[in-house]
């Protein structure tokens, strides 16, 4: 069975081929074609306009996949959460391809193509605990199992990858500030300043005491310090960051007692996280999973494999209009 | 005017006192720095609204909607480069909606609403102390 998977809810336009579960035929990103494919000069920050390539970037993960239309057994599509713009894009091509083809065109959760993006490439024993981290969500999930979720905690102001964004705003880094801080990072002291966790009896987040926090004591520093201080700044929200994950990851692992620990999304990318998760994960005896790099930012391979999973096992969507706020179903 | 806040109760007790000063409008452009308190402003109007969602920033997002008795828009324009990316994400719609729209970072699009708004100043004094001001230079 061959499903095509197409993302554009927010700043990603993407498409993905996927043959039965595990088969990645293709995955085509928009930013990581564009400079090489279109020839134009797409700024990182104007890519909520890359919507206008989806013709292309679809054809071209056919093209990838060495597959044509008539081969294409099932079409996913992201309807939710997400910019509604955005996701009208995305909705109104796939329902032309459903139609001008005749195939099923099922809508998918991006917070569920997220979680589910593990489960191409690795073979997870559940229940697990799932900790979803992006620019745009940060969300502690119990997964009992495919389509079975729980919500125990996500954050009540800033994402987690949104504080790492804002502290290199502050810090003069550039965007996006998740990869730069990590860089920067690697020469600082991670203990030179010393934030708390925050909301320490839930399982929530807060982040925006961060960025706040960090505001506040550069706006003090000299020149000088600045100078002096900023990679040490750059490790210790980094610290902070990854310790205010963990301890509630921590707690929900005490709790939940799960099989596995995944980690997932573009903060997933971060490998001072990742390996904090995998050492922590290896101390209780838990398995750990984090996406292949290509995997944890917005693509269109997991919103395939969210689609297979829930065509297959009968609990597929079938209305497709868009929901911005979609929220994960919780069983 | 100004008004002063040294925690987030207070904040979310201004932004109830502003909103109901200024019931009729209904587009409040959010200025000021990182850490100033725009999204707990946000978070205080939907409370004295009774509204239970859990309002979080937007600027990844770009918008966060909300359901509430009516739709609240709540928007970062930050990311975006010019007037034309406003456009491409909808925002004349969500500012003839009618409905409540904040928006932060709005300095791309301001001289172009045709909807009578107030601007509300966040300034953080030191890490407690807030300065929230509100100007009136909306076209009534």
């Amino acid at each position: 069975m061959i499903t095509l998977g197409i993302e554009s809810s927010c700043d990603e336009t993407s498409c993905g081929i996927l043959s039965d579960g595990d088969n990645v035929l293709s995955n085509v990103i928009l930013t990581q074609e564009i400079h090489s494919e279109f020839g134009g000069v797409v700024p990182e920050i104007a890519s909520r306009e890359h919507n206008k390539f989806i013709y292309e970037i679809v054809e071209k993960a056919l093209n990838n996949a060495k597959v044509r239309m008539d081969d294409i057994d099932l079409i996913g599509i992201t309807n939710g959460p997400g910019l509604i713009g955005a996701l009208m894009v995305g909705i109104a091509f796939a329902k032309g391809l459903a139609m001008n083809y005749k195939k099923p065109v099922i809508a998918v959760n991006h917070i569920e193509g997220h979680i589910l993006a593990n489960f191409i490439v690795s073979n997870i024993k559940l229940p697990a605990v799932v900790m979803m981290v992006s620019g745009g969500h940060t969300e502690l999930i119990l997964m009992k199992d495919f389509g079975r979720y729980h919500v125990l905690g996500r954050t009540i102001d800033d994402a987690a990858g949104e504080a790492f964004d804002k502290v290199a705003r502050i810090l003069g880094l550039g965007y996006p500030g998740g990869p730069k801080i990590e860089k920067l990072a690697e020469k600082g002291d991670e203990n030179y300043l010393k934030l708390p966790i925050a909301i320490r009896k839930e399982l929530n987040f807060s982040f925006s005491g961060i960025k706040t926090a960090v505001m506040y004591h550069y706006r003090e520093l000299s020149e000088n310090d600045r100078e002096l201080h900023r990679a040490d700044i750059a490790a210790s929200i980094q610290k902070t960051i990854a310790d205010n994950l963990l301890y509630k990851v921590e707690k929900a692992v005490g709790t939940s007692k799960p099989e596995s620990l995944i980690l997932s999304g573009g903060v997933a990318a971060n490998s001072y996280i990742r390996n904090k998760f995998e050492k922590f994960s290896s101390e209780i005896g838990v398995d750990f999973y984090a996406p292949p790099l290509k995997l944890c930012t917005d693509n269109g391979i997991m919103v395939a494999k969210a689609a297979y999973e829930n065509y297959i096992r009968g609990t597929a969507t079938y209305n497709l209009n868009p929901v911005p706020n979609l929220k994960l179903i919780e069983v | 005017m100004k008004y002063y806040s040294n925690s987030v109760e207070k904040t979310y007790q201004i932004a109830a006192e502003i909103m109901k000063r200024y019931k009729s409008l209904r587009v409040f452009l959010l200025k000021g720095e990182l850490g100033g308190g725009k999204t707990t402003f946000v978070k205080g109007f939907l409370k004295s609204l009774g509204c239970n969602e859990n309002v979080t920033s937007p600027t990844f997002t770009i918008v966060q909607e909300y359901d509430c008795n009516e739709k609240i828009y709540h928007i970062d324009l930050y990311r975006l480069s010019d007037i034309h990316e406003a456009i491409d994400i909808g925002i004349d719609e969500y500012l003839d909606s009618g409905s409540y729209v904040f928006i932060e970072w709005p300095e791309i699009i301001e001289k172009e609403i045709d909807e009578a708004y107030i601007i509300i100043n966040f300034k953080l004094q030191d890490i407690n102390n807030r300065i929230i001001e509100v100007i009136e230079i909306g076209k009534q």
